[in-house]
């Protein structure tokens, strides 16, 4: 934002856009105005589609000078973020002092306090998987990133562990490894403090116990494997404790992808919208998600990677017209606070 | 002078075909419409300045029926004549 662009960054930008080079360009940018200005100097209008009109105009002290009307595609193209806004009409009991009002309230700290937390909430589950994924590259395309999953711990010792502990039941047909990695996690402790006992105390009595209360634990096992639950069920009731364990387990990670992009000086919001959301109106969302990063969604910071959410955390879709509309909602209501702001 | 003429004028100057001197015309127009969108100026020596302003949303009232609106923000490309440029024209006046 106020940036001042000097003809060779724009002979870049050009020959990137344009796909030639960029000493093509320059020459290009430099015959068209001088052109332009010879034909101002001439006495002469100028028509260039798509940019808009050069013509001359008295002003002050009887001296001339140009105009530029631009083009209709031009200025809807620069006005992209309030294209769609319309002049709204106010009921003849609304006073000026209602509409500041109107604006502190339901555009300031209330608002502002539920999309911070919400934001702080979706970033802090960012950061906790950002912790466990590899550092990004930076490159002008979107970027899938899949953390790398460590190996499973050595199957062997798991099932000889098992057969020592439980010799007479029967296992199921269908064993599933991980079940035995997490039956392993929860005996092998059992296992060593069953061994301290049975080593340091010779009292028989307490000996007695443990083999009875081992009987019992053991009678147990044997009467949840055989009340008739399907395979399925305790396959799901042990899934279900698998997931909760696996997010505990420093062994296990989830595979997790987290879609990004990059910002350059062709590649703005509006068009990392239209590429991943069909349209460029959803840019708000990219930035109420990375509202940290972004100061001014005008002016973000070439090289700037960019969380792209997905699509169903917003109820984006391209096709509904209530979702274009209240993403435009989103962009007025971000711009007024950024105007309260500055 | 109309586009075309200008295409023309270009394209024998630069020694290209109209195609690309349309490809380069396209170009530009976005690279412009993209600065400008940013609040950026594009600034071409001699010539002037190309930049996005933006215009903050306000009330309107209407004079005759007291009627206020609410209108929104819009960015709009201002361009600004070089002093090079203004002087040139007004020399040959």
């Amino acid at each position: 934002m106020n940036k001042s662009i000097p003809l060779i960054e724009l002979a870049a930008a050009v020959a990137d856009v344009a796909g030639t080079g960029e000493r093509l360009s320059e020459l290009f940018l430099k015959e068209l105005f001088a052109t332009v200005s010879q034909v101002l100097i001439d006495r002469d209008s100028v028509t260039i589609n798509g940019l808009g009109s050069f013509f001359l105009q008295s002003g002050e002290d009887n001296k001339d000078t140009v105009i530029f009307t631009p083009d209709e595609s031009l200025a809807s193209q620069v006005n992209t973020p309030f294209d769609r806004f319309e002049p709204i009409g106010l009921d003849d009991n609304v006073t000026d002092d209602v509409i500041a009002a109107l604006t502190d309230s339901d555009f300031g700290v209330d608002s502002k306090q539920q999309t911070v937390e919400d934001i702080e909430d979706d970033a802090q589950q960012i950061s906790e998987v950002a912790e466990t994924t590899p550092p990004l590259e930076t490159t002008s395309e979107s970027e899938v990133i899949q953390p790398s999953q460590q190996p499973i711990e050595d199957e062997n010792e798991t099932e000889t562990v098992i057969n020592e502990i439980l010799p007479n039941v029967e296992k199921s047909s269908e064993p599933i490894d991980n079940i035995e990695q997490t039956v392993v996690k929860s005996e092998k402790p059992k296992t060593a403090n069953q061994e301290k006992t049975n080593n340091s105390s010779r009292n028989p009595f307490l000996r007695g116990m443990i083999a009875g209360a081992a009987i019992v634990a053991a009678g147990l096992l044997i009467w949840w494997l055989s009340t008739g639950k399907s395979n399925n069920n305790a396959d799901n009731d042990i899934a279900q404790y698998l997931t909760e364990t696996a997010n505990e387990s420093a062994n296990i990670k989830d595979k997790i992808s987290i879609v990004t992009d990059t910002t350059s000086t062709t590649n703005v919001l509006t068009k990392i919208s239209t590429r991943h959301y069909g349209r460029q109106e959803f840019w708000v969302y990219i930035y109420l998600e990375n509202k940290d990063k972004i100061a001014d969604p005008n002016n973000i910071p070439n090289g700037t990677v960019l969380i792209i959410p997905p699509a169903e955390k917003y109820k984006i879709n391209p096709n509904d017209n209530e979702s274009i509309n209240r993403a435009n909602n989103e962009a007025f209501t971000a711009y007024t606070k950024l105007l309260q702001h500055n | 002078m109309e586009n075309k003429t200008l295409v023309e004028r270009l394209a024998r100057n630069l020694k290209r075909s109209k195609k690309d001197i349309n490809n380069l015309l396209g170009a530009l127009n976005v690279v412009v419409a993209d600065k400008c969108a940013n609040l950026d100026t594009v600034a071409i020596p001699g010539f002037g300045n190309f930049a996005g302003k933006k215009n903050n949303e306000y009330v309107g009232v209407d004079v005759e029926t007291k009627k206020k609106t609410l209108f929104p923000p819009k960015v709009t490309v201002e361009f600004t004549v070089s002093n090079v440029l203004k002087n040139k024209i007004n020399k040959k006046k």
